[in-house]
């Protein structure tokens, strides 16, 4: 195997390099494997699978990149899921050795693996530092029991500990963790709690997650039929809020509406995505974007097994963007960093003149004083973070998808 | 031509599901005009939505050959009238037609209110009245009850009334007996001078307006000339007959006979029902009394779910007036729901059953608006005004004075909810004016009540405290002055046109806040707060905010939640064409019918 990227990457800001042309830039493997499906989570994951289903999974997902036609050259690899440390240490270090032989990673600047701490162990970890893994996110989610249980998490306080700790030893560089606040039932100070036990560890990353109710979740169903009550409105607001201050001060800036990073510890994959960047996304569910072209995999592994036999190529539906709904699309993701949007950029990538099509929103916002247009550059004001989506669903104009050959 | 003592004109008066219709059928079977195979279940009700409600929308009329046992051959006319208080006025004018009705009541359920109130008509306009009981087989009728009730709210001996069933017939010949026997034949002279009455009409596509005439005096011939002083205009008579009920025609219709005329009339409100036929040639007569214009009563605005659907709604109801010719419409626009409809009804149910047909027949969806009385103003400059709509009203510093339509009210109650009924009607603005003791377990109940209070829910609400038992008639008295405001509604300051209404001022501020209620519910947070006001002129009676939205900011964004999140604004920003901007508040059209519904408690 070999080693990782060069650690000095970091200090070239946040858009270190170019978006290309093609998928070259940003590579996504979805792992769809849990102990258990959390009651908040609308991601796709299976838990309960059978070894044999895993082993044709990653069978499948090396298969489909082999598929691709050409070579992908990525510069971040992010595999998630699900939870890839779920699966058993053989597979696992089959699906790092199928990315190593299968890609040119000539470039790769970065390489995230999702964790749960309860599938920490020693073993599974060196298996991804030695395949060139220099980034850990690991969904720790609280460091309070009783939130633990709400939220249907596998693991306690001690498996998150260890498995902090573990991340350390075994030596990587960087260093994420995901937490969620906005429980029914939570006060500020507790949250307050997880966020100063979570800079104990030292993370150069901290995702900080509300609570939201995806349709067809459990926590969802509960909410709806008034089994547990709803978050308190004002406390989630407050938590956002002082969440932002109290990172600030402790120096990891909000680059990103709920991500928060060190000077130089932003997650270059995710950038790719607020920027409107190309990416491959390989596995069950994955999604990939090229130049308004993006396509999601079946979820359903059978359907993803029997497509990948078929054909090779597991998309279920696919769409062709305009211009100008990729151009909403980028003001809207690209609005969610603090940088902002520069308008030349967009123009010149788009071909649309912003301040002409979207004036009269422009100049709503900044006089609601959540718009900040200076020069070049449009970007939310601190006000309007909580309120951000009324502006941002207003850059959307309706797509003019169309259903491209072959599908 | 049928001599008039051989001449039998009658009705049948009954409450809903009494049986009327299918004594008409019995009638008919015995009489032979209708063989067994050729009835259709009660032939009378032939519209579709007449059979479902179980309510004789328009009059009919059929006529039938009789073998009474006293050797002679009668012409036995019934003639069918509308069941429901709305049509009053044609109720009078199919009476009028008459020498003597039947007062049909079923002998489990007891005598009911409209049914009073229709033997009052006929008592009124001197017919002989024979009570008789029906489904006196039920297990659970009490023909001895039903017949003192009779006896009591109508004074008719309950040692009169007849027994029988309609259903299986028994009783039935008796009662056509009893028709020949105790009715008077008409009287008029057929070599007078013509008088007919016209007691109903109805359009038919190939043939025009066809006309039901009860022949006063005089008689009438095929081509001659008449003419009719209600709408001034005269016509050759093409066609007329006896109805058996279809139509059969003949050469004349002598005095006391009735029967159908066309004559090629093209519009239906060219044809009045209580105008009189007159001859146009020779000596003429007077018109017969009582003949006026029903005006509507109670207005509603009628719009289009789908705006395309405007021009639809218009062509139908042209075509429903051609078959109705007692509602008004005419186009208007609201600021909420577009372009309109203002139509004016005889009553709740005549608009009920005006929208159901539009629905069905015309396959329209249609937002309903709250129904509204017409009200009188006299404005400070001294010129009275009619009120259709609450966007006719002048400024409220201008208004003098208002005046509504107050009815009289009879409701009919078991004892157990006369408190209940009596708390209804005064919460209503009702005052109470006497009770008659009906039969041991009843009493009608006699109110003086606004119009505008019992147009909306108040028969659903009789329905449930009377657990079904009670029934209402109402008639109009009179305008009456009355402490009336128009409530106004603020939207963040901005007044919505659409959710004005007329209120009483003791109840504006319960009116408002309800209003007010509905919106907060409806009217989604914005990024400011909003506050809902409703008021009297400058005066704030009612209020409320909207919060400002605090939080909606996504959590998680990745690559496979865009297009995910991108279809799911869209599928929102969609919805947001639907909605209305006053000042910078965008308000869901759902918000509006949520108030203009008059969805009460």
């Amino acid at each position: 195997m070999r080693g990782g990227p060069a650690p000095e990457r970091y200090d070239q800001g946040i858009a270190p390099f170019p978006l290309e042309e093609g998928y070259g830039n940003a590579l996504y493997l979805h792992v769809p494997f849990c102990v258990v499906k959390c009651g908040y989570c609308d991601f796709h994951s299976v838990a309960d699978s059978d070894p044999q289903t895993m082993r044709e999974i990653v069978g499948a997902i090396l298969e489909e990149i082999r598929s691709l036609g050409f070579r992908p050259r990525p510069r971040t690899i992010f595999m998630g899921g699900g939870t890839p440390t779920h699966l058993p240490e053989r597979l696992l270090e089959e699906l790092c050795q199928g990315i190593l032989d299968l890609c040119d990673l000539t470039h790769l600047k970065e390489w995230t693996c999702e964790a749960n701490p309860e599938s920490c162990t020693p073993s599974k970890l060196q298996v991804l530092k030695d395949a060139g893994v220099d980034r850990m996110s690991l969904g720790i989610q609280s460091f309070h029991p009783s939130i633990l249980r709400f939220l249907d998490r596998p693991h306690g306080l001690e498996e998150s500990r260890k498995a902090l700790e573990l991340c350390r030893e075994t030596g990587f560089p960087h260093l994420n963790l995901d937490l969620i606040f906005g429980i029914p039932g939570e006060d500020r100070e507790t949250w307050a709690e997880d966020l100063r036990t979570a800079l104990g560890f030292h993370p150069d990353h901290l995702s900080c997650y509300q609570l939201s109710f995806e349709k067809g979740t459990p926590l969802h169903k509960a909410l709806h039929e008034e089994r547990i009550p709803a978050p308190e409105e004002e406390v989630c607001v407050s938590q956002l809020l002082s969440t932002r201050e109290y990172l600030r001060d402790n120096d990891y800036i909000p680059y990103e509406i709920s991500n928060f990073a060190k000077r130089g510890a932003w997650c270059l994959h995710n950038v790719n995505y607020w920027r409107a960047g190309n990416y491959l996304g390989i596995g069950p569910g994955a999604s990939k974007h090229r130049d308004g072209w993006r396509a999601t995999n079946h979820k359903a592994l059978p359907l993803y097994l029997s497509s990948i036999r078929e054909s090779g190529c597991p998309e279920a539906q696919a769409e062709f963007l305009s211009e100008r709904t990729r151009c909403g699309e980028a003001l809207w993701l690209g609005l969610r960093m603090d940088q902002g949007v520069s308008l030349k950029e967009l123009e010149a990538r788009f071909g649309i003149p912003i301040l002409l099509t979207y004036g009269q929103l422009i100049q709503e916002g900044r006089e609601a004083g959540h718009l900040l247009l200076e020069e070049d550059t449009l970007r939310l004001s601190e006000e309007a973070i909580p309120v951000a989506d009324s502006w941002l669903m207003r850059f959307l104009s309706p797509s003019q998808a169309r259903v491209p050959r072959g599908t | 031509m049928t001599p008039p003592d051989r001449i039998r004109n009658f009705c049948i008066i009954a409450h809903i599901d009494h049986g009327k219709s299918t004594l008409a059928d019995r009638f008919m079977e015995i009489t032979g005009t209708v063989s067994k195979r050729e009835m259709t279940e009660q032939i009378l009700d032939d519209m579709e939505l007449e059979r479902e409600r179980g309510i004789t929308i328009k009059a009919r009329a059929v006529s039938m050959d009789y073998q009474a046992e006293d050797g002679n051959r009668y012409l036995l006319n019934l003639i069918d009238t509308p069941g429901h208080v709305d049509f009053s006025y044609e109720v009078e004018k199919s009476l009028q037609a008459c020498e003597g009705a039947i007062l049909l009541v079923d002998a489990s359920q007891g005598v009911e209110a409209q049914t009073v109130a229709n033997a009052h008509l006929a008592d009124v306009a001197g017919l002989e009245m024979i009570p008789v009981l029906n489904k006196v087989d039920l297990q659970h009728a009490d023909p001895d009850e039903a017949a003192m009730e009779i006896e009591n709210s109508v004074c008719l001996p309950a040692e009169e009334a007849l027994h029988c069933s309609a259903k299986t017939g028994k009783g039935v010949v008796e009662i056509l007996e009893s028709v020949v026997r105790r009715i008077p034949p008409p009287k008029g002279d057929p070599k007078a001078p013509l008088q007919a009455l016209i007691f109903d009409s109805y359009f038919d596509d190939y043939r025009g307006v066809v006309i039901y005439c009860r022949i006063v005096s005089g008689t009438l011939r095929k081509r001659d000339r008449i003419h009719m002083p209600g709408t001034g205009s005269g016509y050759e008579v093409l066609e007329l007959g006896r109805l058996k009920p279809r139509m059969v025609p003949g050469a004349e219709l002598g005095a006391g006979e009735v029967g159908y005329v066309i004559c090629n009339i093209k519009r239906l409100k060219d044809v009045v029902v209580g105008d009189t036929i007159l001859s146009e040639k020779g000596e003429r007569a007077q018109p017969l009394p009582g003949f006026r214009h029903p005006k509507p009563v109670v207005f509603c605005g009628l719009y289009p779910t789908n705006p395309g659907d405007f021009d639809a709604l218009r062509k139908s109801l042209d075509k429903l007036a051609l078959n109705d010719s007692s509602f008004t419409y005419e186009p208007e626009s609201s600021d909420a729901l577009g372009f309109g409809i203002r139509a004016g009804f005889l009553g709740l149910l005549h608009m009920n059953i005006i929208q159901e047909r539009l629905e069905r027949e015309e396959n329209l969806d249609l937002v309903q608006t709250a129904p509204t009385v017409v009200y009188r103003i006299r404005t400070k400059a001294g010129a009275e005004k009619e009120i259709h709509s609450p966007s006719e009203l002048p400024d409220f510093g201008d208004i003098e004075s208002f005046m509504e339509p107050i009815v009289k009210l009879s409701i009919m109650v078991p004892n157990e909810a006369i408190g209940a009924v009596m708390r209804l009607a005064t919460e209503r603005r009702g005052r109470y004016v006497t009770t008659e003791v009906i039969g041991h377990n009843r009493q009608m109940l006699h109110f003086e009540i606004p119009l505008a209070e019992i147009i909306y829910d108040f028969h659903d609400k009789l329905k449930s405290v009377t657990r079904g038992y009670g029934t209402m008639d109402y008639e109009f008295l009179e305008y009456r002055p009355g402490d009336l405001v128009p409530l106004r509604i603020l939207v963040n300051g901005n007044e919505v046109d659409a959710l004005c209404t007329i209120v009483h001022r003791d109840d504006a501020e319960r009116r408002g806040r309800k209003i007010i209620e509905q919106l907060r519910r409806e009217i989604p947070r914005h990024l400011f707060q909003i506050p809902l006001q409703a008021a009297i002129g400058g005066k704030i009676v009612a209020r409320e905010n909207i919060r400002a939205l605090a939080k909606n900011v996504t959590a998680k964004c990745y690559g496979g939640d865009i297009s995910r999140k991108r279809k799911l604004w869209e599928k929102q920003k969609a919805g947001k064409k639907r909605m209305k901007m006053v000042g910078n508040v965008e308000i869901p059209q759902k918000a509006f019918l949520a108030v203009l519904r008059g969805g009460e408690d």
